[in-house]
């Protein structure tokens, strides 16, 4: 392919809509007698519901349905079908949903929650998930009886819904031979963080509809209408033509905005009402307590390492506080188990992958999907292992490194072509002048430090996880792109017309993205999720390309007498190769070709192309073998700070991330997932973190409480560079990048703490106070 | 029928009286609240946590917005001025209360400094008000106002707990008044998760009043007691001392044994103490007043 | 009650209630739907409009109190079509991403430079503070303000 768009820094094409105000997300949808709603919500974290009574909030003024379990029996989720959209018997965290109000005002439909009565019975609770997998209290005692994919592996009787493993070569043997050897050292580590809250600056949002002969519409801030659609229909029983889901703009999702969410509750209500539109915007307390959170983590590590630096064994135990639901969080516990350890090759693996569940909020997907959480128990450990080995980590990194030929955890062979971590941590080395030692301040209070992390991850994603596009070809020969994965901020509409213009050899300015997608006439796609859009729909673009190429060649070769492998298409028209000075400009075919006598030949053009991911295999349930990674984005990330230690204060001064994006398409968007991505990685590095006071409430459901980096928390420097390793599952050779600058800030940030005072945090944040417990630790 | 999205699920009425007079009659009765810039109470009515019966505006009346300073009066801050109005157009807030200055940059953003007025956050009383601390050590007094008449308090007097205040039923903060006692310098140091738009983890008010003359050090902190803290004992004991590294670390000591922290989702009880000792010896290093030996 | 501003220069009447603040009355009554909610307590930006010339959160602002006010949304800042410098900048550095916090940045840093045509790095960070961003990381927006200033200047 010739590429002339992809590789160019164009501008945004929906840059008009988002600086005028004009682009339309849900909250921004108002329709004719449209009713709004409001949820009632569990104040306890566990408790049984003794009386549930809508009486008297249905006899207010302006009220127009109450719903609850009793309307609304039905259970939600994508992998494990474990979420009720109300409550049922019982309430498993603070926020859970108890019953719903539509209404013809917002304030009416809160008066109306305060007139349900609810009668609660406290239970124990449970929210530490390794007290949690004794079983002494069973959050959800009939899991066994629940729908979930076979590829999931639950423990009902120690609250673990799902139990990856990983079984590659024999650790017990190296750990046991390693006791007799004086050249190899084992060492042992625990790591752990807290759960997060993604944050979009878009709170979830949704308007249902549904009409008298059972058709259901549904506006959602959904990163992934498809899916959406499916699990709806689903969980409501109704069939999938007749469920549409229109998903206009998204104000950031990452991952929270996955999978289905909080819809379920305004169907539930616009089911009660039919002919009205029920709108449900959450607020941002709401947002923080009843989506999902990124889930908890405690780690164990253990590793045999020869005293030069070779990694033999790696055993981790990972325990993941997945909340009260699971839903979509199965599948982070096996993406980040099988992921383990990271981008480092090691011949004997152990890894127990554990979700458990707990009376927390609700665990689901996050930017990176699992490989934060396993990337911060690993490259906290390979510091460690430095440390004890007393050799440089980033050496010890180099001397382990995951390479064409050596396989990964799960027996996969690497190719010349899946990447080069190698480039990426050198090229991050050199970014951050990591061979000089960082430059102290005058000020003897202050410390400053570098520290450097890799990172590895393949789109976690069903084997069959499927894409497909359909180019229509107007009067003009302008051309609209449909295609359904959701533009939440990261650029995929304009990278993907970009795309299509080299596809089809037409200028970008002639091609359209369908928005807003709309599941009755938009292709399938299967998840705007895993970093795997512009891989997967790339493919499936390129075949919609080729028909598209192929419908004009057959019909301008009728027409110019020659075969269609002579023909060419170039901007607006089809020559002949041999002949470039005979052409039939390309709207003169597009629609068919109308002889001058009349009669016409062909019709209009219209390209469809699908893909679904090539080998997948589900893996191992005992070994953790097989292949159930597609294509890898490996990166290195490199942070300097500086440490106040007085006061613990620590400050990001600079952090570069690189990442072998195979080919980059848009460097200017693709700059801006990566610096986006870094400060969203630094949060959670240093300050971000739900908290819970001692009965199991959250403190942090607002914005006064959960903080996110501001303008002035960003480090003075910041660099976004890459590798182009060509991707050859890729038509186009690209691979994700979206995910991964968020994945080793906070390793990299611990490490650069280390590299300055020299205590070792590995518990996030690494906020003042631990750093002060630290030193005094040490004796500082 | 009203439709629509409303965020506060609670009906009150609204006034905006243009004199004094009328809006002390109105908050007379049972269940008004006065409001200046709502910074706090939309956030209080959104969430329930207040339920009036009425509103009463103040923006409107006139005298409220007056500011005034004098070297003889002072600096007089009508109730109705804005955190940015004090920072942005009247360059004798910053030339001649330097850490109450810097402590009103701290609060918010620079959208809400637009709306938040000084006498707002002291009627919020909360212990993290970065305004109250500088407020105090600067000696400031309060100008309260009823239907039954005005009177003036000590602002160190004013808070009695978290959001509570000597403020009865229909008295307002007419105005704050901050004698000037000379020229100052200081700091006004706020630890909190990030470094914009939060509130405080700790906020320690150090000023010297005259620095090159009698050198009166005083200090005061927030989010380290139920009330905005202002620490006499450790003046008392620093007062004409020559600051040596033991009297600083005595100083230091006096003010943390005077405080009493809780945890917060902003930070633990025992980092806000360690800090109520660290930072005093902080400032008064990196305001030049005194070197550590090494 | 019943309540005049302008809203962009155009004279608006409405009738509002004391529990609805500017915010809701902006996007629910007159469909004006440039300024978000993103935490309706003041803590996001992203309902940042210009009030009588100053940026402030249209969240905390009751209603009523707008009677006679001058307000100015992003909904004003294109002329005859064309964009302003502003937005133009925000375009070329990609300073936006989802673009929900948008709408409150252009705000703010349009009555940066109304007051201040020339910041610095520091005042920038000061007046952009009370926007949160999830997306970009910020430096692009701080890039974009600069670049924006430069343009206005060129054009005065």
């Amino acid at each position: 392919m010739r590429f002339k768009y992809v590789g160019q820094s164009i501008p945004r094409v929906d840059a008009f809509e988002k600086v005028t105000g004009t682009a339309k997300y849900v909250t921004d949808m108002f329709f004719p007698g449209m009713l709004y709603a409001a949820v009632l919500r569990s104040p306890y974290p566990h408790a049984k519901i003794k009386k549930l009574d809508v009486s008297k909030a249905k006899e207010l003024k302006g009220v127009r349905a109450v719903v609850t379990a009793k309307e609304c029996p039905y259970k939600q989720g994508i992998y494990l079908v474990d979420r009720p959209i109300f409550a049922t018997d019982r309430v498993r965290y603070v926020g859970e949903p108890v019953a719903a109000v539509a209404a013809d005002s917002l304030d009416i439909a809160m008066k109306a929650l305060d007139l349900i009565e609810v009668e609660y019975e406290p239970l124990p609770a449970v929210f530490d998930p390794l007290e949690s997998m004794k079983g002494e209290i069973l959050i959800h005692p009939d899991l066994a009886s629940y729908d979930r994919l076979p590829i999931y592996n639950i423990e009902p009787e120690k609250n673990v819904f799902h139990h990856h493993k990983t079984r590659k070569g024999d650790v017990d043997k190296v750990f046991e031979e390693a006791k007799e050897r004086d050249d190899v050292v084992i060492v042992e580590g625990e790591y752990t963080l807290p759960q997060i809250y993604h944050a979009p600056l878009e709170p979830h949002g949704a308007i249902a509809f549904y009409d008298f002969e059972g058709k259901l519409t549904v506006w959602s801030s959904a990163q992934s209408p498809h899916t959406l659609r499916h699990l709806i229909s689903y969980a409501f029983k109704i069939p999938h033509h007749k469920v549409r889901v229109i998903a206009p703009y998204v104000g950031g999702g990452f991952g929270g905005k996955a999978g289905i969410n909080m819809e379920g509750i305004v169907i539930a209500l616009a089911m009660q009402v039919p002919g009205k539109h029920i709108k449900l915007i959450y607020s941002r307390e709401e947002d923080i307590m009843a989506t999902v959170v990124r889930q908890g983590m405690y780690a164990k590590v253990r590793a045999a390492v020869t005293k030069d630096g070779k990694f033999l064994a790696w055993e981790q135990m990972m325990a993941f506080d997945g909340g009260a639901y699971a839903e979509y969080g199965t599948n982070v516990v096996r993406a980040a188990g099988y992921t383990t350890p990271g981008p480092y090759y090691v011949p004997n693996i152990k890894v127990d992958s554990y979700g458990v569940y707990t009376n927390h909020l609700v665990g689901g997907a996050f930017r990176g999907f699992g490989h934060g959480e396993l990337h911060w128990a690993v490259e906290r450990h390979i510091d460690k292992i430095a440390q004890e080995l007393g050799m440089d980590p980033l050496e010890l990194r180099m001397k382990n490194l995951l390479k064409p030929g050596l396989t990964n955890a799960m027996g996969q062979k690497m190719h010349d072509h899946s990447g080069n971590v190698e480039a990426c941590l050198k090229k991050a080395a050199e970014l951050i002048e990591y061979e000089k030692p960082s430059e102290q301040p005058k000020d003897p209070k202050k410390k400053r430090g570098k520290g450097i992390a890799a990172l590895v991850k393949a789109p976690a994603m069903p084997t069959n996880a499927a894409s497909s596009v359909i180019i229509k070809f107007h009067e003009d020969a302008t051309v609209t792109l449909q295609v359904s994965i959701q533009e939440i901020g990261q650029g995929f509409n304009t990278a993907i017309a970009q795309m299509a213009a080299d596809a089809l050899h037409i200028p970008v300015e002639k091609i359209k993205v369908v928005t807003p997608i709309d599941t009755d006439t938009n292709p399938y796609e299967w998840q705007t999720v895993a970093s795997r859009a512009l891989w997967t729909v790339g493919n499936a673009l390129y075949r919609a390309a080729e028909d598209a190429l192929n419908q004009i060649k057959n019909i301008a070769s009728q027409v110019l007498g020659v075969a269609p492998y002579n023909l060419e298409v170039e901007d607006d028209r089809v020559y002949i190769k041999y002949d470039p000075e005979t052409y039939i400009p390309l709207k003169d075919i597009v629609m068919g070709y109308t002889y001058p006598d009349g009669h016409a030949i062909g019709g209009p053009v219209i390209g469809r192309g699908s893909f679904v991911p090539e080998r997948l295999t589900n893996l191992d349930p005992e070994t953790g073998q097989g292949n159930a990674a597609a294509e890898w984005t490996f990166g290195a990330e490199a942070a300097e700070v500086e440490v106040d230690t007085e006061t613990g204060e620590i400050k990001v001064l600079k952090l570069v991330g690189v990442f072998d994006a195979g080919r980059v398409v848009n460097p200017m968007l693709a700059r801006g997932q990566i610096i986006g991505g870094m400060v969203q990685g630094m949060g959670p590095a240093v300050f971000e973190q739900i908290t819970y006071d001692k009965d199991g409430r959250p403190l942090t459901i607002s914005f006064t409480d959960y903080k996110i980096p501001t303008i002035a928390d960003i480090p003075e420097e910041m660099e976004a560079d890459f590798v182009e390793t060509h991707e050859a599952t890729s038509a186009f050779g690209v691979r994700g990048i979206a995910e991964h600058p968020m994945i080793s800030v906070p390793p990299a940030i611990a490490a650069a703490i280390y590299n300055a005072i020299g205590v070792n945090i590995n518990d996030l944040p690494i906020t003042p106070d631990k750093i002060l417990k630290a030193l005094k630790e040490k004796g500082e | 029928m009203e439709r629509g999205e409303y965020m506060i699920p609670h009906d009150f009425s609204y006034f905006r009286p243009a004199t004094l007079d009328e809006a002390l009659d109105m908050l007379s009765e049972d269940g008004m609240i006065p409001i200046m810039g709502s910074t706090d109470v939309v956030v209080k009515l959104r969430a329930r946590r207040l339920k009036p019966k009425g509103i009463v505006d103040l923006k409107a009346i006139e005298e409220l917005h007056n500011f005034s300073f004098s070297k003889e009066n002072g600096m007089v801050i009508g109730a109705a001025v804005t955190m940015n109005e004090l920072i942005e157009d009247h360059p004798e807030v910053k030339e001649n209360y330097p850490v109450f200055y810097q402590a009103i940059k701290k609060v918010g953003a620079y959208q809400t400094r637009n709306r938040a007025t000084v006498a707002g956050n002291i009627g919020n009383s909360s212990p993290a008000a970065d305004s109250v601390p500088p407020l105090l050590t600067y000696n400031a007094k309060l100008k309260l106002v009823s239907k039954e008449g005005e009177r003036e308090v000590e602002l160190k007097d004013f808070f009695t707990g978290p959001g509570k205040n000597i403020l009865k039923q229909g008295e307002i903060i007419h105005s704050i008044i901050v004698p000037y006692e000379g020229p100052s310098i200081g700091m006004y140091y706020k630890l909190s998760r990030i470094k914009a738009v939060d509130l405080s983890t700790i906020g320690v008010a150090l000023t010297v009043i005259d620095p090159d003359g009698k050198r009166d050090i005083r200090i005061a902190l927030a989010s380290v007691a139920p009330t905005p803290l202002r620490v006499f004992e450790a003046e008392d004991f620093i007062r004409g001392k020559e600051l040596t590294p033991e009297v600083v670390e005595e100083f230091a000591k006096i003010v943390q044994r005077n405080t009493s922290p809780i945890t917060d989702s902003r930070g633990t009880k025992e980092y806000r103490y360690e800090m109520a000792y660290v930072l005093p010896k902080k400032i008064l290093r990196e305001l030049g007043l005194y070197k550590e030996v090494s | 009650m019943v309540i005049k501003f302008t809203i962009n220069g155009d004279e608006m009447e409405v009738d509002v209630k004391p529990n609805e603040t500017l915010l809701d009355v902006l996007r629910n009554k007159l469909f004006v739907t440039g300024p978000k909610e993103g935490c309706g307590n003041g803590e996001c930006g992203a309902c940042t409009v210009i009030y009588n010339g100053k940026p402030m959160n249209s969240c905390l602002i009751l209603a009523p109190e707008a009677d006679g006010a001058e307000i100015f949304t992003v909904e004003g800042l294109t002329k005859d079509g064309k964009l302003h410098p502003i937005q133009e900048a925000f375009i070329e550095e990609n300073a936006f991403q989802c673009g929900f916090c948008t709408p409150g940045f252009l705000m703010s840093a349009k009555a940066l430079l109304e007051r201040n045509p020339n910041p610095s790095k520091e005042e920038i960070v000061e007046a952009l503070s009370g926007n949160l961003c999830r997306c970009t990381g910020y430096d692009t927006i701080i890039k974009a303000v600069k670049k924006a200033a430069e343009k206005m200047g060129a054009r005065s």
